[in-house]
């Protein structure tokens, strides 16, 4: 079972760290394979109840995870697994993969490592904000860590041996959730992509991989990962991060100048919706939630505090909601427990 | 959308054009089919189509004939027993030992997805003193990478058999 913890917000959603007016999170991943064993979609059931073993057991012997969380989703309830998915502990590929698989998992979700995923290894480290420096060098050290106890499958030529081999290499990938509505509302936002994407930074939607855009969240990460350093990867993607930050500043800078009645109605019939729905699905939760967000960062309403409407937005996805409530719901209950839900948030801050 | 000429059920996402005894035909199929009959596509972004198993152009490639003669081209990795053809098809290996037996598909693959075949990042830490074994296969690795002009990689081999490329960790 999960603890206590669970119920507290993630750090990176806590909208304390910098530039948090677009950039929501940073995430920083490396991919990591025991030298000895076949990758985990090949490993026979034993084998990977093995690799569990010796990788929770390396982790043990470690001071730097002592308090973490070891959740094996071979023995956790589905939607305990779901819950973490949707904390970006784990992800989709976790809940699908079979047998001893999980999560090991610290400091208010900031460190988080899958074990028995796509690679046996994924070491990944999330930070509120644009804090690209800080996530690699945290995973780095986990890397050091874990290095100088198991042996890794590495090769001096193709780097870090992963399971598929588009990951090899350094295996980092490095990711940052955008919230680009300026850019959507200027109509830019294809033009920016696909600079973007030429700049060899691929873009995906609020749930990651094979996910869709929902209330203009994006996640630009490095599509290479390999003949460069490390350090390189993570600048370069963050020099276009930065470069994708001016632009969505500049594009809400020129639409409160220029067309402010047009975002105040937005902004404010975002707020009606959320104060007096009777169902609310999930898009449209999340899309009425970035509207408003919007309407923070361009002064047009003071309350609530970010930090808060990151809460409502993670305590309004399927698996959180049915935690809180403790059962299984169907859609139509989902939607009418999350039209309660931001109801009672838009009161308790009189929006 | 175009259905898949084989099965009729799934969207045609891989487009062949075939050159059989000087006469053309075209063939749409989705990825499950194109699959089936052994033709096997990229794995980087799109689906591009790069090679086709296809000694048994002409011929029907689920016969018996078609079949054996795949397997005949098939390799495996002597570690984890996965087939080329398996790799091919689902994109992923079976094990570190993978990297050997499929080199030149791998090589392939990297160059279009990363620009590269060389690693530049960290080293592993217990790569980083080379044993006798690692000793000798880096020195093998090495001349293959001066046979290759690839002076790039051979520098950086060089320097972890003279151990003065240590490990970043622990030079930190």
């Amino acid at each position: 079972m999960i603890s206590g913890e669970w119920k507290a917000l993630p750090s990176w959603l806590s909208n304390e760290g910098p530039e948090t007016d677009v950039v929501v999170s940073t995430r920083v991943r490396l991919a990591r394979n025991l030298a000895q064993r076949s990758f985990p979609a090949r490993c026979s059931s034993p084998e990977r109840t093995q690799v569990f073993e010796d990788i929770t057991n390396s982790l043990k012997s470690s001071s730097r995870f002592r308090g973490y969380e070891y959740l094996n989703f071979s023995s956790l309830p589905e939607l305990h697994q779901r819950a973490l998915v949707e904390r970006r502990a784990g992800s989709a590929e976790l809940l699908k993969a079979q047998g001893d698989r999980g999560v090991v998992t610290g400091d208010r979700f900031r460190v988080c490592i899958m074990i028995n995923e796509e690679d046996h290894i994924r070491i990944q480290c999330f930070l509120s904000g644009c804090l690209p420096e800080a996530a690699w060098g945290t995973v780095s050290e986990i890397d050091d860590d874990i290095g100088s106890s198991l042996e890794i499958a590495y090769d001096s030529r193709r780097g870090f041996l992963t399971s598929c081999a588009t990951n090899s290499g350094t295996g980092l990938r490095i990711s940052f959730l955008l919230h680009l509505p300026a850019l959507i509302l200027t109509r830019s936002i294809d033009q920016v992509l696909q600079a973007v994407t030429q700049m060899g930074v691929s873009v995906r939607g609020f749930f990651g991989e094979h996910s869709d855009v929902i209330g203009a969240f994006f996640q630009l990460s490095n599509h290479a990962a390999m003949g460069a350093e490390e350090e390189q990867f993570v600048a370069d993607t963050h020099g276009t991060v930065q470069e994708v930050m001016r632009l969505e500043r500049e594009a809400r800078e020129s639409i409160v100048n220029d067309a402010r009645e047009e975002l105040e109605d937005k902004v404010y019939r975002a707020c009606g919706a959320l104060r007096y729905a009777r169902l609310l699905e999930l898009n449209e939760c999340i899309s009425l939630l970035s509207a408003l967000r919007l309407g923070l960062h361009c002064g047009i309403v003071q309350r609530p505090a970010p930090g808060r409407l990151n809460e409502l937005l993670l305590d309004c996805l399927p698996a959180h909601m049915q935690m809180e409530l403790g059962r299984g719901m169907d859609d139509d209950e989902i939607n009418r427990h999350r039209a309660e839900r931001a109801r009672s948030f838009m009161e308790e801050w009189n929006i | 959308m175009k259905l898949c000429d084989h099965c009729g059920v799934n969207e045609a996402n891989i487009h062949l054009t075939q050159i059989v005894k000087g006469k053309t035909s075209s063939m749409h199929l989705c990825n499950e089919c194109a699959g089936k009959k052994g033709i096997s596509i990229t794995l980087g972004s799109g689906q591009e189509l790069t090679s086709v198993q296809g000694v048994g152009a002409g011929k029907d490639p689920d016969g018996k004939q078609g079949r054996e003669e795949r397997k005949r081209q098939d390799r495996a990795c002597s570690r984890c027993g996965l087939l080329l053809s398996e790799f091919r098809t689902r994109g992923w290996l079976g094990c570190p030992g993978c990297y050997d037996a499929f080199r030149g598909e791998i090589d392939e693959l990297l160059v279009r997805v990363h620009g590269s075949t060389v690693h530049k990042g960290k080293h592993a830490r217990t790569q980083g003193v080379p044993g006798h074994g690692e000793s000798d296969r880096l020195r093998a690795e090495l001349e293959q990478a001066v046979r290759d002009e690839d002076f790039e990689q051979a520098a950086v081999i060089r320097d972890i058999l003279r151990g003065s490329r240590s490990v970043k960790g622990e030079a930190r």
